[in-house]
């Protein structure tokens, strides 16, 4: 489990290191374009914002996975129980599954009325797939916290 | 009985240990279903409406630029330029950490990484050279705050998307209350360490700082310079910054490799990935907010309650000083902005005024207990006690409130560039 949920991150930060590189790569190509050509590239704004959307959205269950959300520690010493960070594992899954339920609808919608992104014109799906995965990894991140305490890092990111 | 449901949600999610993004999620969802459309499905599309926007492209772009910045030797070489540049003034190494911090803010946009970028070699620097621990701790700590006024500010984006105000406005408004700030703090730095030993001028040390640091002081020229110009927006410069620092630190300096570059992007996707969720989240409730005419609603109330613009000010000032104790600049912008920024201009307040008036504001929240994020950033890197942490910002806190009451009852410093 714990060789899976490290294989799991290395191929999400390698995919999201490749969209920020993809991002910034085109911005730049963009000014530099624009200053030395006088013609900007097409769609690469939008191409650099869908990328920086990919990384970010991967970058969340990528905290999930690192253990590094924010989360405020004040209130934890009125349940100052083992099982109650079990407990939160099993609710962070169960919330982040019906957020993937309504993303999956969210992505069904924008197939279904043929969505499109301005410029460029691809379908809108193709990035906002990232939700539900992100959202779906996220919950399996936390059902297997739950099931094996052990996998879970330790806290990294408290407020 | 809605109400309480809401606070409820809230109460359970913080007691089973949830994280900061799922209990905002969670409690957006459930305003959307009580008071919105009925339609969770709404905050998914919020969401993605509020991230497709380029303006956002600017904060992960000068994320991993000061990133790259720190890892590698730009920031370590700007220091060294300041060093030679003022150590033969009386508490000049003091100074210098002040004038290295508003240089490296010029580049960087990001307050916790100026603290660590100049903490990390000016901190044991100046205990090295017999200044008090206090002092040196509370100098990287404030100073390291100027980051977030000094453009490029990354809260100042945020305001400007929330607020729909123009960030090259914003930008040129933060220049002189930077610029009075870090006046204000070096010459405190001058002042209280003027019986510390100097150390004399040497022309060729500061030669050799300028030939080393050539091409670390050309970004912050290319950077503001290429914004105000009008060649690149502030995101673009935020991409000329990322090029120009892999550019210089991989093949002039060869500080840094490919490797580096994939820490770098992990770290920033790991940052963005529990920091854009809580915008995009922010920017749903706005919507919300501003659909049932809230902002509107309040700004009415408040100017029954409070009849005079100076009033006004000094509410907001006081309130924002309590909130930045109990909440981090981000989240203060993304909450407050849409609804203070309403009530300011119904009052005749310039957007671009007010917004600097919130980010100074919210600038001093970053040192004060229990949630300064400053504090926390130091307390970690350079192994302090919290409390010795916080003490030693209160002579720098007491400044910085003295420049914010000049910022904002003396508009012209923030609008002196827009207006000429």
């Amino acid at each position: 489990m714990q060789a899976f949920l490290r294989q799991l991150l290395r191929v999400e930060g390698a995919v999201a290191v490749t969209a920020y590189a993809v991002t910034c790569g085109l911005l730049l190509a963009d000014v530099v374009s624009r200053e030395v050509f006088s013609q900007a590239i097409w769609g690469a704004q939008k191409i650099a914002v869908f990328g920086a959307i990919i990384a970010g959205i991967l970058g969340l269950t990528i905290a999930v996975g690192r253990n590094a959300h924010l989360r405020p520690s004040f209130a934890d010493s009125f349940l100052p129980f083992k099982w109650v960070d079990r407990a939160g594992d099993l609710i962070s899954a169960i919330l982040f599954a019906v957020l993937c339920w309504y993303a999956i609808e969210f992505v069904s919608e924008s197939i279904r009325f043929d969505d499109r992104a301005e410029v460029i014109y691809i379908p809108l799906w193709l990035v906002q797939i990232i939700f539900p995965y992100a959202f779906a990894t996220a919950a399996l991140r936390h059902l297997i916290y739950f099931l094996v305490p052990e996998t879970k890092p330790a806290q990294s990111g408290e407020a | 009985m809605s109400v309480l449901g809401l606070f409820a949600l809230f109460a359970v999610l913080l007691l089973f240990r949830q994280s900061v993004i799922l209990i905002l999620l969670a409690t957006t969802a459930y305003v959307h279903l009580v008071w919105g459309e009925g339609q969770i499905v709404y905050l998914i599309e919020d969401i993605w409406t509020s991230m497709d926007n380029s303006v956002l492209l600017a904060i992960p772009m000068f994320i991993i630029a000061g990133a790259l910045m720190s890892r590698g030797s730009i920031a370590e070489r700007l220091i060294e330029i300041v060093r030679a540049l003022t150590e033969w003034l009386p508490g000049g190494l003091g100074f210098a950490t002040i004038l290295s911090c508003a240089l490296f803010a010029a580049i960087s946009g990001s307050s916790p990484a100026t603290l660590i970028a100049v903490g990390a070699v000016m901190y044991p620097a100046l205990l090295k050279a017999g200044y008090t621990n206090r002092f040196a701790l509370g100098a990287v700590t404030s100073a390291g705050t100027l980051g977030i006024i000094i453009p490029p500010s990354i809260p100042l984006i945020i305001y400007g998307i929330v607020t729909e105000t123009s960030i090259v406005d914003l930008f040129l408004a933060g220049i002189m209350p930077g610029l009075l700030l870090t006046l204000v703090l070096g010459v405190y730095s001058i002042w209280n360490n003027r019986k510390i030993s100097r150390t004399p001028f040497k022309m060729a040390r500061l030669l050799t700082a300028l030939r080393n640091g050539l091409w670390s002081m050309a970004l912050p020229v290319i950077l503001l310079g290429g914004i105000y110009s009008g060649h690149f927006s502030p995101t673009e410069a935020a991409a000329v910054a990322v090029g120009y620092a892999l550019l210089v630190e991989v093949f002039i300096h060869r500080k840094l490799g490919a490797r580096d570059f994939f820490d770098v992007g992990l770290q920033t996707a790991q940052m963005l990935g529990t920091l854009f969720p809580i915008v995009a989240v922010a920017l749903s409730i706005k919507t919300l907010l501003a659909i049932e005419g809230i902002p509107q609603d309040f700004a009415t109330w408040l100017q029954g309650a409070v009849h005079s613009k100076i009033a006004f000010l000094l509410a907001v000032n006081i309130a924002l000083l309590v909130i930045g104790c109990l909440i981090d600049v981000v989240s203060a912008i993304l909450l407050l902005a849409p609804i203070l920024f309403v009530a300011a201009q119904s009052f005749g307040i310039h957007p671009v005024h007010f917004g600097i008036i919130m980010v100074i504001n919210l600038e001093i929240g970053l040192l004060t207990p229990p949630v300064g994020l400053n504090l926390l950033v130091a307390m970690t890197a350079f192994r302090q006690r919290f409390r010795e942490v916080c003490l030693s910002v209160v002579p720098f806190i007491a400044i910085m409130i003295a420049v914010l009451m000049l910022v904002t009852f003396a508009p012209f410093l923030s609008l002196f560039f827009l207006d000429s």
